[in-house]
């Protein structure tokens, strides 16, 4: 034999003690965990912290639990499907008689421990949350550390659980047949091998491409939702506050009283506004008798900008049934335009004494 | 020996053939309660009953001597996957493109559905690719329900307003659990943990709930796949895995993200250690169904009570078969004693923790859900009390009508009476056996329990145990028994029934169940029958505002449709109710909120009188919700707020 043969066995030999997923499993771990604290947030936070809640806890815990290789995972299942596929009358009467006649692997599938992988990663992960409330407050550092270190320790477990098994009986979902020389397929075998050995490789190849595209795409300019405007007429409170309640509802002739409009723009563009408050006379039929403009004023609000501009509001009209309406208009005012928006306030005009509704 | 002298056509030897005359009997009779109810599901299930226990006993003798199943054309299956991929992306593209799910997306959603379906029960056994179609099947389950959620301003469904905003994010600004001390959660904070922490890693509690658990939901599916791969080839996993992941009810919570999702995600693992533990006895198996189970009562309390149902069915049967069987078949001693004490484990652990949760009226949660339930019983139960159920029933926003209105209900259920149908032929073939097995009279007795809560108890106006809950769960077992109803089918049944049955499913059991009302909570694809139980930003924004200007010292009521008034009671901390309106405007002095889908969109309100009827809000005038002699002081063009006058006394 040669050097480089030996040194080629010696190698593999290496490579073959090593759990290749729970190497994996550590290393994203240790780094979700720096990069996490490190503050950064996003996209990269959104890939890297998803597994870290629900994927690598758990599949440590199912590491841990089952160091065997699965023994009769789906493709052996397939086998049997197929060995029964000409006489399917057998398979009728496992349906009935199922418990008796097949016996499921000795150990879970690499689809089983994904699935229990998912679950237990759920209650890892709320135990951990619930000892760190208990020991260091919810916050980010003590459970992404606490969770970490849970997760190490359970990818330690099951390294020596599966040490103690012969390398060939070992779970190893990530190993090649060049690396261990037996049947079971590896779970990264068992999702590509159809994929790449028929004719469907490159339409699948493509597709899975468009797809990845699209998401691309559609994750880079997320929908742009309608446009608005939040409008609303506020007053003092005892407290000093400005609040949407207790509005004044007598407006003594020649005095002011004291009003806020509020607007906030949500336009996703920059808005010049106009608002317009008019007191209107209403008759019994719901006419309106007798207009009168009472207040003008405009703003310039940035998009996700609000402002409260407070004004004295000091109708001449007169009469019980008046209202004040405030018209928002935005962008240019167009002589006879109608308002974007209205609000109106009931008020008593006119006549002595004050009164809050 | 045979019990024929009186009924020679029944016979205890032939039990499954004997329910199947049963079945078609009962099935005959149940149709003539129809007379006396609308029920759709009076019609529903009675038909899916009659129809599985005809096939099931028109194909029970069968002799199949030649293999006669039917599959695509070569070509045609080879390049399904390639297509389900590019509908999904296709799929992707028009909810962004329009903003919200609609029924060209309903469609593509549908159509992925059935190339999936197709694959799983068409393809040649030589090129059925097991991993292939499990990963179609995923990556369109996570796809499907996270492309409407990203889309969707704030969250879908009702009480999520309460467990995220409030709740989730409550403990992670405080950095404690005692955000949720004072709730019914305080001795159930998983879901609310993990939320939590999600928030503190992603830096947003929407993204945190849907990045883990909105996640975990569709992904979840495959369990039903291991599960059913434990009693059957392969193929009857993918097709189990398949019904379950395109269901109504599994689409709902995986939309809707809530405790119920988390516990229904535990409640799948229960079944699968369960069904595992019938035919193998390992320690860690033990070990997890305890870790399950005691994490659904720390999850939530219904889906305790379904678990609670599943597993005391599971020790009986396991049991039964252990005293009854013969040592070589039935389940080994340690998988029945194990079972049995993680059942009584949970039981107990479910009664301290009920116990210790106060709940409102500072009464423990058990006490305060038993005395609920005794005056459910006493005072509202009775037959056909069927109105308003939310359960099994056909119920949704105020009745519309027509001859689509008609159809509707028709449409929705045709998905669920395709995977009932299948699960009947399941149970009967899994009654087959000369003596059933503890597993068969697991899942039998199971789906048997929750059925009678679900459909039986509403039937009798009894829905203080929330059974429209329980349908998820139940659907899990009637997928796993529909998977070995069509695999029995499949050795018995013609190939020209089985690809007539097989072609139907695949093309309607998606398309119906993509379509149905809590398929669709965010973006309903019957617009003018069901609300949308989701909302604009205008819709949001406006109660987040109202709730900073509008702050009464005493009772903060507003009133609005149904659901927006949720809204303001959850988001907004408003005791709002559905608005209630006289003749001329709102019954009582309360401000309401007026938007414009009760203009265009079935959010129902309430006219005043005896009894109080619920009525779409386009049928009423727009001047009737919020009048003019109101104020108006917030606008934000979709909503206005409407208070009433001293000046104009009006309004009230």
């Amino acid at each position: 034999m040669s050097d480089d043969s030996q040194h080629s066995n010696g190698y593999r030999a290496r490579l073959a003690s090593l759990d290749t997923d729970l190497a994996v499993v550590a290393v994203a771990v240790v780094v979700s965990a720096v990069v996490l604290l490190a503050g950064l947030r996003g996209p990269v936070a959104w890939l890297i912290g998803s597994p870290l809640l629900m994927l690598w806890p758990g599949y440590a815990v199912v590491a841990a639990l089952l160091p065997e290789a699965p023994v009769g995972d789906d493709k052996h299942a397939l086998e049997r499907g197929r060995q029964r596929a000409p006489d399917r009358e057998q398979d009728s009467e496992q349906a009935g008689e199922h418990a008796h006649t097949e016996q499921p692997p000795a150990t879970p599938g690499w689809p089983a421990r994904l699935g229990l992988s998912l679950l237990l990663s759920a209650i890892v992960v709320a135990v951990t949350g619930i000892a760190v409330n208990w020991l260091a407050g919810i916050r980010l550092a003590p459970a992404v550390i606490a969770l970490a270190a849970v997760t190490l320790g359970f990818v330690a477990v099951a390294s020596a659980r599966r040490q103690e098994l012969p390398p060939a009986a070992r779970a190893t979902p990530l190993d090649h047949e060049w690396l261990q020389d037996r049947e079971e397929s590896s779970l990264i075998e068992s999702l590509t091998s159809s994929v790449w050995s028929t004719r469907q490789a490159r339409a699948l190849s493509v597709a899975v491409l468009l797809l990845l595209g699209t998401v691309a795409v559609v994750a880079a300019v997320p929908p742009q939702p309608d446009g608005y405007t939040e409008s609303y007429i506020l007053t003092e409170n005892e407290s000093g506050e400005l609040v949407a309640e207790g509005y004044p509802t007598t407006f003594p002739a020649g005095e002011g009283r004291p009003l806020a409009v509020g607007l906030e723009n949500n336009e996703h563009r920059p808005v010049n506004y106009t608002v317009i408050t008019v007191a209107e006379r209403v008759g019994p039929n719901g006419s309106v008798q007798i207009r009168e403009e009472v207040d003008r004023f405009g703003v310039d609000l940035a998009h996700n900008e609000s402002t409260v501009v407070e004004r004295q509001f000091a109708p001449t009209t007169t009469g019980e049934n008046v209202r004040l309406q405030f018209w928002i208009y935005k962008g240019e005012l167009n002589g006879s335009a109608q308002p974007d928006q209205t609000m109106q306030l009931w008020i008593d005009a006119g006549s002595g004494g004050s009164g809050d509704t | 020996m045979s019990h024929q002298k009186g009924l020679p056509w029944l016979s205890v030897d032939e039990l499954d053939t004997t329910l199947a005359k049963l079945g078609i009997l009962g099935s005959v009779l149940l149709l003539g309660l129809r007379l006396l109810t609308a029920q759709v599901l009076l019609v529903v299930i009675p038909v899916a009953t009659g129809v599985a226990c005809v096939l099931y006993f028109g194909v029970h003798r069968r002799e199949t001597t030649v293999f006669e199943y039917p599959v695509l054309p070569a070509r045609a299956a080879e390049y399904l996957p390639a297509a389900v991929i590019v509908g999904l992306a296709g799929l992707v593209l028009t909810v962004w493109l329009v903003g919200s799910r609609t029924l060209p997306a309903y469609l593509l959603t549908g159509a992925i559905g059935a190339a999936i379906l197709a694959q799983t029960l068409l393809v040649e056994e030589t090129e059925l690719s097991p991993s292939m179609i499990l990963a179609q099947l995923l990556v369109s389950a996570v796809v499907i329900r996270l492309s409407a959620l990203f889309v969707t301003p704030g969250f879908v469904g009702v009480d999520i307003w309460t467990h995220v905003p409030d709740f989730v994010e409550g403990i992670a600004q405080t950095g404690s659990l005692s955000a949720i001390s004072e709730s019914k959660y305080s001795m159930a904070p998983f879901y609310h943990t993990i939320g939590a922490i999600g928030t503190l890693v992603f830096g947003a509690a929407r993204p945190a709930i849907y990045l883990t658990m909105g996640l975990l939901v569709p992904l979840s599916a495959l369990l039903v796949y291991a599960t059913t791969t434990l009693l059957l080839p392969v193929r009857w996993g993918l097709v189990a895995a398949t019904l379950y992941a395109f269901s109504d009810q599994f689409i709902r919570w995986g939309l809707h993200v809530i405790p119920t999702s988390l516990g229904l995600v535990f409640f799948l693992g229960a079944v699968y250690c369960v069904t595992r533990l019938s035919t193998t006895d390992d320690s860690w198996l033990l070990g997890v169904l305890l870790a399950v189970s005691l994490a659904v009562v720390f999850t939530h309390q219904v889906s305790t009570a379904i678990l609670l149902v599943f597993l005391t069915i599971a020790s009986v049967a396991f049991v039964a078969a252990s005293v009854l069987g013969s040592a070589t078949t039935g389940p080994s001693r340690r998988s029945v004693v194990g079972l049995v004490g993680v059942s009584v484990s949970t039981l107990v652990v479910t009664l301290i923790s009920w116990t210790l949760t106060t709940w409102t009226l500072d009464q423990p949660f058990l006490f305060r859900m038993i005395g609920v339930l005794r005056r459910t019983i006493a005072s509202e139960a009775g037959f056909l009390n069927l109105a308003g159920g939310g359960g099994g029933g056909a119920s949704g926003g105020a009745a519309s009508s027509g001859l689509l209105a008609d159809l509707i209900p028709f449409i929705e259920w045709f998905g669920f009476a395709l995977l009932f149908s299948a699960a009947v032929v399941g149970g009967l073939a899994m009654l087959r056996a000369d003596q059933p097995t503890s597993i068969s009279a697991t899942y039998i007795l199971s789906a048997a329990a929750m059925f009678v809560v679900v459909f039986g108890l509403s039937l009798f106006g009894v829905r203080a145990i929330l059974p429209g809950r329980w349908m998820a769960f139940m659907y899990a077992l009637l997928a796993v028994m529909g998977a070995v109803g069509l695999a029995h089918l499949s050795g018995r049944a013609s190939k020209r029934v089985l690809l007539a049955v097989f072609v139907v499913l695949a093309v309607s059991y998606p398309m119906s169940m993509v379509v149905a009302q809590k398929a669709t909570l965010d973006s309903p694809a019957f617009d003018e029958t069901y609300p949308r139980y989701s909302y604009t930003e205008s819709e949001i924004a406006a109660v987040e505002t109202i709730s900073t200007v509008y702050t009464p010292e005493g009772a903060a009521d507003i009133d609005s449709d149904h659901p927006y008034h949720t809204l303001f009671e959850r988001l907004g901390g408003y005791t709002g109710q559905v608005v209630e309106l006289g003749e001329t405007g709102p019954a009582n002095s309360w401000p309401v909120i007026q938007r414009e889908y009760q203009t265009t969109g079935p959010a129902s309100v309430e006219i005043d009188g005896d009894p109080v009827q619920s009525v779409q809000a386009p049928t009423v005038d727009a001047d009737r919700v919020c009048p003019p002699s109101r104020n108006q002081v917030y606008t934000n063009d979709e909503v206005t707020m409407c208070t009433v006058s001293s000046v104009t006394g009006g309004g009230a």
